[in-house]
């Protein structure tokens, strides 16, 4: 079964993840439905609530731009409220470290490029949540969302 | 012989009710210092923080222990084991309850 650009982007993400955040369990389809327990934690949460699509004309209308809004969600077990807590802050770090030293998320992407961290409004006693934002441009054919045509041309499928 | 009070008679029973049926614990006023095995009421409840699109299973915990068990205010070096789970926490907030004789403690989980 093919396998959609978005989820290739997504495990190519998560793959970059768990090479920069050994400690931590990252998750891709984990909803709010099924909390990340005490023993997973810290943990990152991978989201793409969004993707906007359009015709690339520059490259002769027969290739699509996508752009993923990509949401990353760090759950770590300290004191959490309103504030973006140390350990998150050290995953954040480390996470756009590895990003900084692939933006073409193994040369599927055009780009990725971290846009901003917040930290949960929502009090957590023993649990704390800041979400970096995340943009990735990759490119399709047009009229097909399962192929990524990467840097240089090289389709991934 | 002096006549007992009511405060030494309620102590009594605080005494007696939360050594029947309360949790046993350990507890130490930091973690390198000696521990002293005591009981308390324990409500060692979970529960799912909701962040928006991903959650997390938060400790609710509460426990509550005598001052006279426990002289001193609990501060967040303390560390509080259930004996029954082997599950350690650290104080997050400690308030005295309306007697003053119970302190009411909101502990977070800590690795072991």
């Amino acid at each position: 079964m093919t396998t959609p650009a978005i989820r290739q982007v997504q495990t190519a993400f998560k793959a970059l993840a768990e090479a920069a955040l050994p400690d931590w369990t990252v998750a891709i389809d984990r909803s709010d439905d099924e909390p990340f327990s005490f023993d997973e934690r810290p943990a990152l949460a991978i989201r793409v609530p969004s993707v906007q699509l359009d015709t690339a004309p520059e490259l002769g209308g027969g290739m699509t731009r996508c752009r993923a809004a990509f949401e990353l969600d760090f759950h770590s077990s300290q004191t959490s409220g309103e504030t973006i807590d140390e350990a998150n802050q050290r995953g954040i770090a480390l996470l756009i470290a590895a990003i900084g030293a692939d933006r073409t998320l193994g040369g599927r992407c055009e780009n990725v490029e971290e846009q901003a961290i917040s930290g949960s409004e929502l009090d957590g006693a023993t649990v704390g949540c800041a979400i970096l934002s995340v943009d990735v441009t990759f490119y399709t054919p047009r009229g097909d969302l399962f192929t990524i045509v990467g840097v240089g041309g090289q389709r991934f499928t | 012989m002096a006549r007992p009070t009511l405060d030494d008679l309620t102590d009594r029973l605080d005494q007696a009710t939360v050594g029947s049926l309360g949790d046993p614990v350990t507890y130490q006023d930091n973690q390198w210092g000696p521990s002293i095995s005591i009981t308390g009421f324990v409500d060692a409840a979970e529960l799912a923080r909701d962040f928006g699109q991903s959650a997390s299973v938060a400790d609710d915990l509460s426990i509550k222990l005598r001052v006279s068990d426990v002289p001193a205010r609990p501060t967040r070096d303390a560390r509080i084991t259930i004996t029954r789970t082997g599950l350690i926490y650290k104080p997050v907030e400690v308030l005295r309850d309306a007697s003053g004789r119970w302190w009411s403690i909101q502990a977070s989980r800590v690795s072991a």
